[in-house]
């Protein structure tokens, strides 16, 4: 059963992102309206208060990541204004009055290397260090590092890996990697044919740098959102593709079992193991759940579809969340949801009304 | 008219562009019918005509030997009225009027030497053919008659530069300039260069563009360095209505013409692209021209909504058609979406196009005509949800587990048997089945450490069944997402028929599952009797609740067996014997590995490290490093994302693979106690300035090797027991400095 709740956030455009920090206790967003807002968990009450909300950019603010907190209270931004930026908060000395006030969030670099919009950030897996990668419209993909940790205004282009087409999304291979090498997986939305659409990069540590190793050729479609699963053990890596529809693909290294040394699995074999039309429209996100099993996806249909693998390897959706409080489960026959989310209101969270939507349009289909 | 002309241009209209080859263009005029276009830059100035799909340059007003900085235009006009005057403005502050009709090659008409400065803008009265207005660097704005041929009127703005000019519409002796201080003027044409009948300020910076909304009365747009168009209604004093974030500095603005609330803008650096925004919408542009490489100097409407030229510091003009925009709203990414480590939380952010955040998400796009989509356009919002998805997305792990769990400081059987009953009062059965049966294993075996008396090396052929015996019953529930009790039974029954086999009490040293060839090796030992006793005792623990015994499966034979062997066991105390037929050796270790793996597989790690740890000082389940490490990291990570810190050093500490992420991120300095100076590497404990060993104990005054106490206030201490013994008598430090360190 699932609450759905509504929470007022008062960004004048669309939302582009929303990003978890490490603990789960903090929330970020970022908008269209060029401004950057940081949400706290009320542990009580179970809602998020906005403590703090900053103009960003002077353009879209495409994604926001944050970093370990090993490194502190530190949050990376990217926008249509062709920088990515790096924001630490501070704690304010001699502050007047309030305790909202008592922090502040301060810009500690901006990355201008790229000429057209950087389109996505994501920080590195924490053994890295303090590692950056941007991916933009001119088709780079740039790694920068933190040398000093304790330094944020200093960062330095290690990498700039020419992908030759405009990328979209990337993520990292969180895998911890005494038997992988680093790797990425950058997607584009360049839309013509035959040419990739999902590129997976590889670190090789003896040449210190980044190389394709594989395109996924069976993904066609202009790629919206990539997400590795976390890796619990498997010998193969999983990720979640948002395209035209969703998709699961099997990352499987041939590896080189050496005990003194990471191997540089320069193969990987490539298996979709689901594609799920589901949405029945464009896939736009997808998340997987800490553990690596459950992947969420979210769709133009406006629902957000939890999907997971059976022993077999069919990928099935296992839940189909919407925002109007409505939750029906996968199969359609016991479509009628005992969903009872509760009508009220407190704090600056809305809870929606059930069925509200479906009341108002029988006749849309939904999915 | 307009729309005749509009709706016929529109349809055979195309983009296009052409190459001024000679340079960059600083701005341009269209011609009153719109068939030709006028292009001015430092040093070019020609005169296109606009065909069907191309442009074609019909004259060249750069003609002559000697050019003089009276053809550097930074801005041109055409005369509304006079389809043969051009008027330009030059950078050396001179204002040129061109005679198209003249015979000669070169067209200069006059030039009007009044400006000190820079000429930024000229502009033609749309009434009157023979009044013209300049607005320079100097600082001034001046009016000339054509007539007489001199500045008629000059205007001292309140600043250093005026940089545009323009007459209000519908209005024949009014006119507005902005200036690089960042106001705007209102002046009044008859009443001479006195002061302006309005000024405000509307930027901080310079204002480079002005623009009246040609429909819309008293609607004034401004465009500034500070990267902002705003929007103002101008009546006895001017009220801000709307405001544009842009990318850049704001080099040209002009509205959409027949549209309400679109403009179009030029970039002064960085952005090459030109935008026309909903004013309703101020971060994200309508539509986006990005044909030119360089940053846009000039844009004008071609007497429609959907075409208008523009030239470029690229050295071309464009002609753009709004078929050809790319949408950047259509490229945003419309939705957010998050998983949170905690709470099995969702977070979601979908569009929509109702200015109430309760209507429903939007729908596919094809479903709206595309007028409705434009007139939606700046209504665009999200709508932010948070699910509580709860168990179905904590799955896996279980705070309470971890906080509860106890992994070391007893017997392995102690752990398993707490850990089942956590488990279990979790009402978490198959996890609290996998400790039990961790426990029956452990019991079963030998701990002690027995010394190897004898064993025999046996030749089993490897039976079939038992190798696939084990394993099966954990698969059968993998396709039920929830923790399904029934599905528990059937492999509860499986198990204890591996338990019947469990009483063989057979201790099978490791080697036996991880020798590739079928020699197994057995070792039986003298303390036989207690083993069975132990194995029948949890047997029945296990049976209680749960669907009766049934042996089915397990031949009378193979039971037969087994108890023959504990008999055997319990008569000698020391036997060596050779199996002749297969037994159905269970390979306890295999099967937990096999139950753990699936655990781990299912995102349950918890279980997988957990059991893993507490068996670990006893048996080395045959899991690949790797994986061990990839479990251990991932249950790390889950505990620190929890806070559960303590746990975590737990499992770093005693998983054996991970030790080095206790050393991570730590280091320490060590100084001396008496003069604070740090101790090197090479000294030791040995202070180079005191010329004396650190650590000195102040009870006995010798060094302290080893474990070390001291006072954090005065920073003296020494041998533990010495300090105990003087503190049980004394409150004061043994060193004599006064510090009063037992408090």
């Amino acid at each position: 059963m699932f609450v759905a709740r509504g929470v007022k956030t008062d960004h004048k455009d669309l939302i582009h992102d929303v990003a978890f920090d490490y603990y789960g206790t903090r929330m970020a967003t970022c908008s269209s309206d060029q401004t950057v807002r940081v949400w706290e968990l009320d542990a009580q009450e179970g809602n998020w208060n906005c403590t703090a909300s900053w103009k960003a950019h002077s353009g879209s603010v495409w994604k926001v990541t944050w970093a370990n907190p090993e490194y502190g209270q530190v949050i990376a931004t990217c926008s249509f204004d062709r920088t990515a930026a790096v924001w630490e908060e501070v704690v304010g000395e001699g502050s007047i009055g309030d305790r909202i006030s008592a922090t502040h969030w301060v810009k500690r670099t901006t990355l201008v290397d790229s000429r057209t919009s950087v389109t996505d950030v994501k920080f590195a897996p924490r053994y890295l260090g303090l590692v950056l990668a941007t991916c933009s419209a001119d088709g780079f993909v740039r790694i920068y590092e933190a040398p000093d940790v304790m330094n944020l205004t200093q960062w330095s282009l290690q990498y700039e890996i020419p992908v030759k087409l405009s990328c979209s999304c990337i993520a990292w291979n969180p895998t911890y990697p005494r038997h992988f090498a680093p790797m990425i997986a950058v997607g584009t939305d360049d839309s013509t044919v035959d040419v990739p659409k999902v590129m997976i990069y590889e670190f090789n540590e003896n040449l210190r740098r980044w190389n394709r190793i594989e395109s996924l050729k069976d993904i066609t479609d202009p790629v919206n959102d990539l997400s590795f699963a976390p890796n619990l053990g498997r010998s193969h890596h999983l990720l979640g593709v948002a395209t035209k529809d969703l998709k699961v693909v099997s990352l499987e290294p041939s590896m080189v079992e050496d005990e003194n040394q990471v191997p540089s699995s320069n193969k990987v074999t490539i298996r979709t193991i689901a594609q799920c039309p589901d949405h029945n429209s464009t896939v736009w996100r997808v998340a997987w759940n800490v553990t690596g099993t459950i992947l969420a996806s979210s769709g133009d249909d406006g629902c957000v579809r939890l999907w997971k693998g059976n022993y077999m390897g069919n990928w099935r959706c296992v839940s189909i969340l919407r925002g109007d409080g409505t939750q029906a489960n996968a199969e359609p026959t016991s479509a009628a949801a005992s969903a009872t989310s509760p009508v009220g209101s407190f704090g600056n969270s809305r809870f929606m009304k059930l069925g509200a939507a479906a009341a108002l349009k029988q006749d849309v289909v939904w999915h | 008219m307009m729309s005749r002309g509009e709706g016929g241009s529109y349809a055979t209209a195309r983009s296009m562009s052409f190459n001024l080859q000679d340079g960059p263009a600083n701005a341009l005029a269209l011609s009153k019918d719109n068939s030709h276009v006028v292009v001015a830059g430092r040093n070019v100035f020609k005169i296109l005509a606009i065909e069907e799909d191309c442009f074609v340059e019909k004259v060249n007003l750069r003609v002559g030997k000697n050019l003089n900085l009276n053809y550097s235009c930074n801005d041109v006009v055409w005369s509304i009225l006079d389809e043969n005057l051009i008027a330009t403005g030059a950078t050396n502050g001179a204002v040129v009027l061109w005679n198209l009709s003249k015979i000669t090659r070169a067209k200069q008409e006059h030039v009007f030497a009044d400006h000190q400065r820079t000429v930024h803008k000229v502009v033609f009265h749309p009434t009157d053919p023979f009044m013209l207005l300049s607005g320079s660097q100097d600082g001034t704005v001046k009016c000339f008659d054509l007539r007489v041929r001199e500045a008629k009127l000059t205007f001292k703005s309140n600043s250093e530069s005026v940089r545009d000019v323009q007459f209000l519409p519908k209005n024949n002796f009014s006119f507005t300039s902005v200036s690089e201080n960042g106001s705007v003027q209102l002046w009044d044409v008859r009443k001479g260069g006195e002061r302006p009948f309005l000024t405000f300020t509307a930027h901080s910076g310079p204002v480079f563009s002005c623009d009246w909304h040609p429909d819309l009365p008293n609607t004034l747009a401004t465009g500034g360095r500070d990267r902002a168009i705003k929007v103002w209604t101008v009546t006895n004093v001017a009220t801000l209505d709307h405001s544009i974030a842009t990318v850049a500095s704001v080099g040209r603005i002009k509205w959409r013409p027949s549209r309400k609330n679109h403009i179009g803008s030029t970039s002064l650096v960085v952005d090459a692209s030109v935008c026309v925004w909903d004013v309703r919408r101020p971060f994200v542009p309508f539509a986006a021209f990005e044909k030119h490489k360089d940053v846009a100097t000039g844009i004008i409407w071609k007497n429609s909504p959907h075409i208008f030229l523009s030239t470029s510091k690229d050295c071309t003009v464009w002609q753009h058609v709004f078929k050809d925009a790319t949408r950047p709203a259509s490229k945003a990414m419309p939705q957010a979406l998050a998983v949170n480590v905690r709470r099995g939380e969702i977070a979601q952010a979908v569009t929509t196009y109702q200015s109430d955040s309760a209507a429903p998400p939007r729908f596919p796009i094809f479903n709206r005509k595309t007028a409705s989509l434009d007139e939606q356009f700046h209504m665009a919002r999200s709508l932010f949800f948070t699910f509580e998805a709860g168990r179905l997305l904590r799955d896996g792990f279980r705070v309470e587990c971890a906080e509860r769990y106890t992994l070391i400081g007893k017997s392995p059987q102690e752990l398993c048997d707490i850990n089942a009953k956590i488990a279990l009062s979790l009402n978490m059965k198959s996890v609290a089945l996998v400790w039990e049966i961790t426990k029956l294993f452990l019991n079963t075996r030998i701990t002690e450490p027995v010394p190897h008396i004898e064993t025999t090396k046996v030749t089993v052929p490897t039976p079939n069944h038992v190798s696939q015996a084990p394993p099966k019953p954990k698969e059968d529930n993998e396709d039920h997402i929830s923790d399904d009790d029934q599905n528990h039974s059937s492999s509860e029954l499986e198990s204890q028929d591996v338990l019947g086999e469990i009483a063989s009490g057979l201790h099978m040293t490791q080697n036996l599952f991880m020798s590739a060839g079928p020699t197994y090796e057995f070792q039986i030992n003298q303390e036989g009797p207690v083993l069975p006793a132990e194995a029948f005792q949890h047997r029945h623990e296990i049976r209680e609740g749960s669907p009766p015994l049934h042996l089915e499966d397990c031949s009378p034979r193979d039971v037969d067996e087994a108890i023959e062997t504990v008999a055997v066991e319990n008569r000698t105390s020391y036997l060596k014997f050779k199996f002749v037929d297969p037994v159905p050796a269970f390979e306890f270790s295999e099967s937990i590995t096999k139950a753990l793996q699936f655990h781990a597989k299912e995102g349950d790690v918890q279980t997988a490290v957990c059991v893993w740890l507490v068996l670990a000082p006893v048996v080395k389940l045959p899991i690949e490093r790797r994986v061990l490490e990839a479990w251990c990291y991932a249950y790390i990570e889950l505990l620190q994302r929890n806070r559960l810190y303590a746990q975590a050093a737990v499992v770093i500490k005693h998983c054996g693979v991970l030790g080095h992420l206790s050393q991570e991120s730590t280091s320490y300095l060590i100084c001396c106690g008496k003069c604070g100076k740090p101790l090197t590497q090479k000294a030791g404990n040995f202070c180079d300035k005191c010329r004396k060993a650190v650590a000195r104990c102040g009870v006995c005054h010798m060094t302290v090797t080893g474990l070390m106490s001291w006072c954090q206030g005065c920073g003296h201490g020494g041998h533990i027991e010495h300090l105990r013994k003087w503190f049980s008598g004394h409150k004061e430090c043994p060193v004599g400095c006064g510090h009063v360190c037992h408090s």
